[in-house]
Order: structure tokens, then sequence, then C-alpha cells
């Protein structure tokens, strides 16, 4: 079968990382893989999905993404995501923005401790 | 696999943005590569979903940093680079390679542009390929028709180069026959659905061939042709009024109507006028656009049995006020809010219910779940509660309720029920949904309609946003205006009557209906006794002639 990623190495046993500089744990990277890797990146974020679905905000930036680039004569990709990147930060739910921050926690004693 | 000629040919071009000179010259590798990554995808949610039977599936990772977030692949060699942290970007500059695509989306960047650019060869590709990977990885639905993209046939090819294609958008207004708002609401709704739209189109009810009179179906198929003809001026529908009135006497007169109550009369009366309906298991037009199975689920408080029972729903009429146990207290009101409510067990009362299997009478859980999702879901609130049948002394709830412009059916469903219930969980859709069978997209539906109520119970008036593709209108009788998905998501105070449908339909292999078989047998009967008859007529000339002889 086509595999599309012809170099990629799922390792575990990678060499460690050199220290971070940018606020981030070391041992991130091999946390985000391990994450992604097992599909509790995917099941999160479909919990994320449906929560911001329910409160109304995807369809706020579906609607004012879709205007935006209505009104403008052309309007890169990037550039609509500089513009309302800061709004969908802020406008973010508390109460979702709790509940999925305590689920990531949750998993992440979860590997810690294993 | 598919084999999707149409889109590629060995050394075609993909007509992209104005980048030509930069296109992969392996234009073959470029949708072997979308079709392996529309697959993957598939095969990676399938996976996320069940942790416990996880196949090894390859994990594409920034060639520079290593992240699985966001990885791009490049169309022009085999790197993979993150978005985030710009690798993919800084690949195509190092490189001079111009082409990359999003693996999880399947969209296409170009780096002369600074842009995603939409090409629909490309497009078309990773959706196929997407469908093909769900076929797969559903495997509850054996019998469903793997999808084929549609390719003329020499027939048709030739019908098309001949044929006249002409505008037909359906965006004309309806007059207000006199307090008719209730009609034209839902008539426009009827026009916008992809699945009655679509029969009555292609002609499968011909107005100027059906015998029937007082036909709903007649003034369905008049009414399509009307608002999808290149005239946009407001049409009266006096026709289908009348004939509603003669089918509905309740119905009749000036009087403000319930749209609700409009609505499924005219289903029952389109229902009774298709050929070929039938009490059970009707597969007319609208059986088979608006038939869903509501599953209820009585548990005996004594003995702890189930009595399970299917009902044919062809709506979901949802409660908006909260009977005191957990509902909507303090929260706002949502569609999935009420649907939550909807399915929660209820108690029946201490002396309710009469257990089969213990032969005691006692409480019981009642709960309801859908066992089957209909094509188009319909939604009511029950804005209106009407006192002992008084019509004159209701209340109209005037409550605000949030509704998405699309929403994943998996939680409601009877299967996901009984998933939670075996996993020990109550509560909390959340996890449970991700382990149903098959695909997301099989449980996604997408919004079209809304039927939205003004004013008081009896002098109000009724309005209707309609998305066509994937612009939303706003019909006010004969007015009609260019309107917006906010505009439409914030008539939460009006709403009353919302319509979805389902993102990716199932068809079963075609099969002849049995009336239609019934006919053709009898035409072969009819031609067979013709012929008995003219052979013994001919007896009788010969046995004429040779009598004179």
């Amino acid at each position: 079968m086509y595999d599309p990623f012809p170099r990629a190495l799922c390792s575990h046993n990678s060499t460690p990382a050199m220290p971070r500089n940018d606020g981030r744990n070391d041992l991130y990277p091999q946390l985000l893989r391990r994450m992604t890797g097992h599909g509790d990146y995917d099941r999160l974020l479909w919990v994320l999905t449906q929560k911001l679905n329910e409160s109304g905000w995807l369809d706020d930036f579906r609607d004012k993404s879709k205007e935006m680039a209505r009104n403008a004569d052309s309007i890169s990709a990037e550039t609509m995501m500089t513009e309302l990147r800061p709004q969908a930060e802020a406008t973010i739910p508390p109460k979702v923005q709790q509940e999925i921050m305590t689920m990531i926690r949750q998993y992440l004693e979860k590997q810690v401790e294993g | 696999m598919n084999q999707d000629t149409l889109a590629v040919s060995a050394g075609a071009r993909l007509a992209m943005c104005s980048h030509v000179d930069v296109y992969p010259h392996d234009t073959d590798d470029v949708f072997r590569k979308l079709r392996a990554l529309g697959t993957w995808n598939i095969q990676r949610l399938h996976n996320a979903a069940r942790p416990s039977k996880r196949r090894k599936l390859s994990l594409p990772m920034c060639d520079t940093c290593q992240s699985t977030l966001r990885p791009f692949a490049c169309l022009h060699c085999p790197s993979t680079g993150c978005w985030h942290e710009r690798h993919m970007r800084d690949h195509l500059e190092d490189t001079d390679h111009n082409f990359c695509v999003d693996v999880r989306t399947g969209t296409i960047y170009c780096n002369a542009c600074a842009d995603f650019v939409y090409e629909r060869a490309a497009a078309r590709t990773f959706a196929i390929a997407t469908i093909g990977a769900e076929e797969i990885v559903g495997v509850a639905r054996n019998n469903r028709q793997p999808f084929e993209p549609w390719r003329p046939n020499q027939k048709e090819s030739t019908i098309l180069q001949t044929a006249i294609s002409m505008p037909c958008q359906a965006r004309r207004g309806l007059l207000n026959l006199g307090n008719t708002c209730f009609m034209n609401a839902i008539l426009q709704a009827f026009l916008v659905n992809p699945l009655l739209r679509d029969f009555f189109l292609s002609d499968k009810h011909n107005h100027l061939l059906c015998k029937n009179r007082d036909c709903t179906c007649c003034e369905m198929d008049k009414l399509f042709s009307e608002m999808y003809s290149e005239n946009a001026t407001p049409y009266g529908p006096a026709s289908f009024l009348a004939t509603t009135w003669r089918a509905s006497a309740e119905l009749s007169g000036y009087a403000q109507q319930d749209a609700h109550e409009f609505f499924m009369a005219a289903l029952n009366h389109i229902h009774s006028t298709s050929r070929g309906s039938t009490k059970f298991q009707c597969i007319c037009i609208v059986h088979s656009t608006f038939t869903g199975l509501l599953q209820s689920d009585v548990k005996c408080g004594r003995c702890g049995n189930v009595t399970t029972a299917s009902d044919l729903m062809l709506d979901i009429s949802l409660e908006l006020q909260d009977k005191g146990s957990a509902g909507h207290a303090g929260s706002e009101l949502t569609l999935a809010s009420c649907l939550r409510r909807y399915t929660q067990p209820e108690k029946l009362g201490p002396n309710a219910y009469d257990c089969a299997n213990c032969g005691k009478v006692s409480h019981a859980d009642k709960r309801l779940s859908l066992r089957k999702l209909p094509p188009v879901l319909s939604f009511q609130f029950k804005r209106f509660e009407h006192k002992a049948g008084d019509k004159a002394a209701a209340q109209k709830i005037e409550a605000p309720v949030r509704f998405p412009s699309s929403i994943n059916m998996a939680p409601y469903t009877s299967l996901a029920m009984a998933v939670r219930e075996q996993e020990g969980k109550d509560g909390g859709p959340d996890s449970a949904s991700s382990s149903l069978p098959g695909p997301a997209s099989m449980y996604e539906y997408d919004l079209f309609a809304v039927v939205c109520h003004e004013g008081q119970i009896n002098n109000g008036h009724y309005t209707c946003f309609a998305r066509s593709q994937d612009e939303w209108y706003r019909f006010d009788d004969d007015k009609v205006s260019h309107s917006s998905l906010r505009a439409c998501l914030s008539s939460q105070p009006q709403v009353y009557m919302c319509f979805y449908v389902k993102k990716h339909l199932d068809y079963k292999p075609y099969v002849t209906p049995s009336y239609k078989v019934a006919r053709e047998a009898e035409a072969v009967r009819e031609k067979q006794r013709e012929r008995e008859k003219e052979a013994a007529r001919m007896r009788e000339v010969e046995d004429a002639l040779l009598a004179t002889v």
C-alpha cells in the first residue's frame, strides 16, 4: 500500500531533546507523540469540537471567516488566521476551557505515573 | 480501488492557481498521495476510537522538529514538515518546491501564492478516497451500495450535449393567500429539501400523467416546477392550498394554523397519493426521507427486566420546559440539551408498569433513543402548550433555543445507549460516542431550513430561513432576501422547527419497486391474453371460411 510517510519513525527511544527555550517541558515532544500515536489527541479534539459546537463558538467563527473572505477582495488564509485567532482564543467559554484542561491534566498524570 | 480516470491521465495538468510552471511533474504520484492521505485519515480516526484493537499506522512527523501536530506533506518529494513552526514552508523555500498538502484535510498550499488553493480534481480524489475508506471501516453497513462518481453513459452524454442549461435556484417568494404564512414557510422547507427536490425534479411523479384527483403529489410536482423555473416573481400556491383543504378539513379556512400540523398533514397526503405507498415499510418519498425508528426501553423497577419497543417516527418533538427532573435548570437551552433531555431515563409512576416478566405492578424507568436515523431529521420545539385541547387558551414559550449548523447524532442513538450501559458510565455522552461503529460522518447532519414564529399564538407570523448550497436566504412570504448563517442562527427566540440532512447518504443496491414488478408482470399477461384472443378470432374466421367451402 502506498505509504505517504516513507520516512516516518514512531520511535519512543530517540535521543533526548536539547533543553528547550520555548517555555515547554523537555518531555513535550515525546508526550505529544504518544498522545497523537495512541489516538488520545483525536479523542480529546472530538470532545472539544462537540463542546465548542454546542456553545455556538464553531458556527460563530465559521460565519466570521466566511464573511471576512466575502468582503475582502482577496485575502490569504494566513491573514485571516492572524486576525481571527485572538478573538477565537478569547471567546472560548471558560467552562469548556476548564473541562478540557482537566481532561488533559488527567491524561498527563496517567502518563507520568506509568 | 477507485480509478478516478476523469481526473487524471498521464501528463495531464492540475489546473490550480496561476503557478503553472511549478506544478509537480508526476501528477499520478500526487493523486496517489492524496488518496493515501484520505484513507490514512479515516483509519487514524477509526483507530483512535478503538484503543484495544489498534493497528500499526505510520505516524507523520515533522522532519525538523518531530512534532506530530498539523503535519504537511510536500507534493514534490517525500518530505514532511509541520505548519506551526513554519518547517514545511521553510522546506518549500529551501528547495524551490512549491506545493504541499495538509495531511489532516487534504487541502493544498501553494508557496508562490502564499495561500491555500482549491483544485477540483485533487479535492475529488481526496474525497473519494475518504468515502472509500469509510466504507471499509464501516463494516456494519454491509448492504450499502459502494460509492461511485457519476459518469454519463453514451446516451446521457448525447442528451447533455443538446441540453439547454437554465438557472433554477428556487429563490421565489410565495404569496400570502390569507394567513397562509404557515404553509409558505413549510413549503420553502420542502423546496430546499435535497431528497424531495431530487425526487420531484427528476419527474418521479409527473402531474401531467397522474390520474388521481386531489393529488398532493401532483401539487408538489407543480410547485417544484414553478419554483425551480426561471421566473422570479412571487408565486401563489392556490391549488396546493385548495387540495390541502379538501384533504384535511381541519386546516381549511382563513384562520392562522400551526405550521407543524400542516407539515404532518402534508407528509401524510404526499404519502397517501404516492404511487406504491403501503401501510407497512412504505418506500414512498416521504417515508424514505423522514422515517426514523424510535426505540423505547422500559426497565421494571422490581426485576430489572427490560422491554424494548420500536416505533416509526417522522420527526422529533422536543420539550422546552423543565418538569422538575434534571433538565435545563440554570443552563441555556440548546438542541443538544433538548436531545439529552429527550433521551434521558424517565421515571414512570409508582404503580404505572405491569411487568410481564415478574408479573408485578411497580415503578419503572422508560428511556427513548434513536434506533435508526432518517436521511432528513426534523425537529420541532414545543413552544405551544395547549391546555386540554383548547387551542385558544394556550401559552407560547418564548425561550431562546440555540441550534448548530451541524450536529452529530451519535450520542442519542440506541447503540450509544447500549455501549454506555455496558461501560457502566451514565451521562457524559462524550466518551462512548467515539467507540461506536462506523465513521463519524454516518451520524453527522447539516442544517438546511429553519421555520421561525414571531408573535403570539393566534396572531403570529411564520418565516423561514433556507440554505441553497452554502448561502442562506430569508423567506418572508413573497419577500426573499439574501441572509447569512449568523442571521439564521440568531433566530433563537423564534426558532420553531429545524431541518437537518445527513452529510453522507447510504444507498442500498437498486431494487425495482414491487408495484413496478407487478405492473410489468400484468402487462406481460395482458399481451398474452391479447395474443390468445387474436388467435381465437383467426380460428373462428378460418372455420367460417371452411364452412362456406
